[in-house]
């Protein structure tokens, strides 16, 4: 949470606006666009991993993002989204319903998704696998050439382990932190859209890297920066 | 192009993540409440060795309690949250004073923790070698809030001195730096603490320096992670052992000791049953086993009864291992495969837990009269699976007042 | 790592000023790549490096700094770049000193060598850059009477403000202030450095 006044100093920095762009080019922004328009955008990213779980083995891993939206009637918005590390994946859908006041638009939504995980090598045979739900709220603003969109929402999450044919795991459902997002949309070369998302997530159990096997319960630290373009 | 400079800030300050944290542990030495207190003998504080029920309004430790005595300290090992307490006694004026720190193993939580009871409920209520179900205590626990929550523990039971013993193998000397504890992993101070931690054994990390003298230190390289020190980067065998040692200390300022230390303090300040000492390159096989063969004998000289065995966690130490004269005389611990086991006749099978329980392979090990290990267990419910298999004769884990409780409380093996 | 609270402040500010200074000055076409002449401008410096940490004050963390930036640029304020770097990070030098295997001559050094990417904003006559990439890490420890060196790769930060003096068309003196953080080693270097801007290539 203590980042969240420099997201604040960042908005600042963004209000220097220098070029227009053709309006309704988003994705993440929650306001409703045409009935039953379809976008979609990839991205990849890195997740940093925190060294109090991960050591000095890894810093960080690159991931992939696959985010579709469909807009609805009623100022509903529904979402798709696909993240995989291989080793990790990650399914949901969501549903935003969005208020727009001047450039201002304020939403609440709800993410619904599986994750599923695998290792088979060197003797190891792990899968683990678990349901997600997000619900939270969003606000965002209309800069015309930038859309700045910040998420907050709290993250509830289970978790299932087998090796081989034995079950062993670390079982439970619940609350295990939340997250704050910064996702800021704009025009790039050629007209393209691209996105930028920065998102700190604070939880004990992060599912796509649910290999590390943390057993801390502390909420810990795992940002991941993003960079997509609209397909 | 805000977009660049927002990227820019993004890297920056998701680079600036971490924090270090550290814990206020108290001093031992100089505690308040024991103030003008004398030492309380061995044999009165075994007295206190039992399963307890804890009554509370605050459910931080659970329903339960493992009390063990040791050289003037009590461990609680307790049913939740990975909960333990740790206090040192005195005696004053016939009260039984103890204070101390509790802690849950998963979190950064921790506080105050005391006690008092007159000497004489103590004695009248152990009757026949034992304590009876009257014996009440009541403690007292600072709580994170500033408030003080009163806990009572109820003797319950002794402890069962079950048939089937159970090594709680404590991973890099006691645990890692990353789980706060007094003191930095694989040092020799949180070797001679650990079995306040609840561990009656150790593993710990060997690699060699530049002059072929083995250190205890896990990663192969210098990082802020495991030390301080301002010259030495990059690999440790870059270095000679008197530069490292000059110019360079653990996490929490204690000296980065040597194998041979390391196994001194073992033999000679701890009870410690088994030291498994985990060869990280092979480069630094040759160096250990004559460091574990002094030590060994020394053990036998004063009838100390340890084991300290070389850990082999890959193919390339394998083969150095095989090449020393008389290897099959040398105690060993081998992750790699019940075959490898049997070839170099180590005295234990340790793989990872993640090839899961390992019921075929316990008959081979079995049979041939080796014990099965198994690393590394924080989980509750993998320590519960774990133990109720009754595979496992030893147990490496982060959390050994996890495994202790649940040892101690649920098996009657 | 934990970055100081007043260099965080300082940060803040220089990023508040860019963006002010944007607004006043703001171009039609944020995109770099439109059509416009670019040019290759170099820069040569050398100067000071200082270590912050203060808790080690037997050792001089003072040493040279040496720096060469190549950036494409146009009229546009902002422009990209590479730079890399020499910098001393601290230099131990004592004879002898008493130790616990005897005495012995100490002559301990560490410095490094940046290579970031390099995102520069021209304002009037200044350069307020950011840049990142990896820093290679060169130690050496000389005592006991034995010579040993390391070194590892980690990754750097740096922030820095310059200011350009125009001499002809295609050389200026320049001046620069920069901060570096390598946060896998806890280190952060200020340096002073002076040197040349030469206008090369254009296209």
């Amino acid at each position: 949470m203590k980042y969240l006044s420099y997201i604040f100093i960042f908005i600042f920095i963004l209000i220097s606006t220098e070029k227009l762009w053709s309006e309704g080019d988003y994705i993440f922004y929650p306001e409703s666009k045409h009935k039953f328009d379809f976008t979609q955008n990839i991205g990849i990213g890195i997740v940093i991993l925190p060294r109090s779980v991960f050591e000095d083995a890894f810093s960080q891993i690159p991931i992939l993002n696959y985010n579709a939206r469909l807009d609805l009637p009623f100022n509903l918005i529904l979402s798709g989204k696909f993240s995989t590390i291989l080793f990790s994946n990650n399914l949901s859908t969501g549903i935003l319903w969005n208020y727009k006041y001047h450039n201002f638009n304020l939403g609440a939504f709800t993410e619904l998704g599986l994750w599923y995980g695998f290792y088979n090598s060197e003797g190891i045979d792990l899968g683990s696998r678990g349901w997600t739900f997000f619900p939270g709220v969003v606000v965002a603003y209309n800069f015309k050439d930038v859309y700045l969109t910040i998420k907050f929402n709290l993250m509830y999450q289970s978790q299932v382990t087998v090796a081989g044919e034995n079950r062993i795991g670390k079982t439970f459902n619940g609350y295990t932190g939340y997250s704050v997002s910064i996702i800021s949309e704009q025009n790039f070369l050629d007209n393209s859209v691209f996105s930028l998302e920065l998102k700190l997530n604070y939880t004990t159990f992060h599912n796509i890297t649910w290999l590390s096997y943390s057993t801390f319960d502390n909420l810990i630290l795992y940002p991941e920066l993003t960079f997509g373009i609209k397909l | 192009m805000k977009a660049i400079l927002f990227l820019i800030l993004s890297i920056v300050f998701m680079n600036s993540c971490e924090l270090e944290n550290t814990l206020n542990y108290p001093n031992f030495d100089n505690l308040d409440f024991l103030k003008d207190s004398s030492p309380i003998e061995d044999s009165i504080l075994e007295q206190f060795n039992g399963i307890y029920n804890i009554t509370s309004e605050k459910n931080i430790f659970g329903k339960i309690a493992v009390i063990k005595a040791s050289s003037n300290y009590l461990s609680f090992f307790c049913e939740a949250n990975g909960s333990y307490i740790i206090v040192k006694g005195g005696i004053k004026d016939s009260l039984l004073k103890f204070e101390g720190y509790w802690r849950l193993s998963a979190t950064t939580n921790t506080g105050k923790f005391t006690f008092e009871i007159p000497f004489s409920s103590l004695l009248s209520n152990f009757k026949n070698g034992k304590l009876d179900s009257n014996f009440t205590f009541v403690g007292f626990a600072s709580t994170p809030n500033g408030k003080e929550e009163k806990f009572t523990f109820t003797f319950n039971k002794s402890i069962n001195n079950s048939s089937k013993h159970l090594l709680i193998i404590a991973h890099r000397g006691g645990g890692r730096n990353s789980d706060y504890l007094p003191y930095s992993e694989n040092s020799i101070e949180l070797m001679k603490y650990s079995n306040l931690l609840g561990a009656n054994s150790i593993e710990i990390d060997v690699q060699n320096s530049k002059d072929n003298i083995p250190f205890i230190y896990h990663d192969s390289f210098f990082s802020t992670r495991l030390i301080r020190g301002e010259f030495l980067v990059g690999s440790t065998s870059n270095f000679t052992l008197n530069q490292i040692k000059t110019f360079g200390m653990l996490k929490y300022g204690e000296k980065i000791p040597t194998l041979d230390e390391a196994l001194r303090a073992v033999v000679f300040e701890t009870s410690l049953e088994l030291v498994w000492v985990d060869c990280k390159t092979s480069s630094v096989v040759k160096g250990t086993v004559e460091i574990i063969n002094k030590y060994t004998n020394i053990a036998d000289d004063i009838g100390r009864k340890v084991q300290i065995c070389l850990g082999i966690p890959s193919d390339e130490v394998f083969s150095q291992f095989k090449l020393i004269e008389n290897y099959k005389n040398i105690n060993s611990i081998c992750e790699l495969s019940v075959d490898k086991v049997l070839d170099i006749n180590s005295i234990a099978f340790g793989p990872s837990w993640t090839i899961g329980l390992l019921k075929n392979e316990s008959e081979v090990i079995r049979k041939n009269d080796k014990q099965l290990f198994v690393w590394t267990l924080d989980e509750g419910l993998f320590i519960d699976k774990y133990l109720k298999s009754g595979l496992y004769d030893g147990i490496v884990t982060n959390y050994p007042s996890v495994v202790a409780f649940y040892y101690y409380t649920k098996y009657d093996n | 790592m934990i970055i100081k609270k007043e260099i965080r402040f300082l940060v803040t500010l220089l990023l508040l000023i860019l963006s002010m200074g944007n607004k006043a000055f703001s171009q039609n076409d944020s995109i770099i790549f439109a059509s416009r002449s670019y040019y290759f401008a170099l820069y040569l410096n050398a100067g000071y490096s200082s270590d912050m940490d203060s808790v080690a004050k037997r050792m001089d963390r003072t040493g040279l700094a040496l720096s060469t930036r190549i950036m494409l640029s146009s009229k546009h304020p902002f422009s990209l770049g590479v730079e890399l770097a020499y910098l001393n990070i601290s230099h131990y030098k004592e004879k002898n000193v008493n130790t616990q295997f005897g005495i012995t001559d100490i002559d301990n050094k560490l410095n490094c060598l940046p290579l970031l990417f390099i995102v520069n904003y021209k304002m009037f006559n200044f350069d307020v850059s950011g840049g990142y990439g990896p820093v290679y890490i060169n130690s050496q420890i000389n005592a006991f009477g034995e010579i040993s060196q390391s070194s590892e790769w980690d990754y750097a930060l740096m922030f820095s403000l310059g200011y350009n003096f125009k001499i002809i068309d295609n050389l200026s003196l320049n001046v620069t202030f920069k901060y570096l953080n390598i946060p896998p080693l806890f280190k952060e270097l200020l340096s002073l450095q002076a040197g040349i801007l030469l206008k090369l290539f254009e296209i």
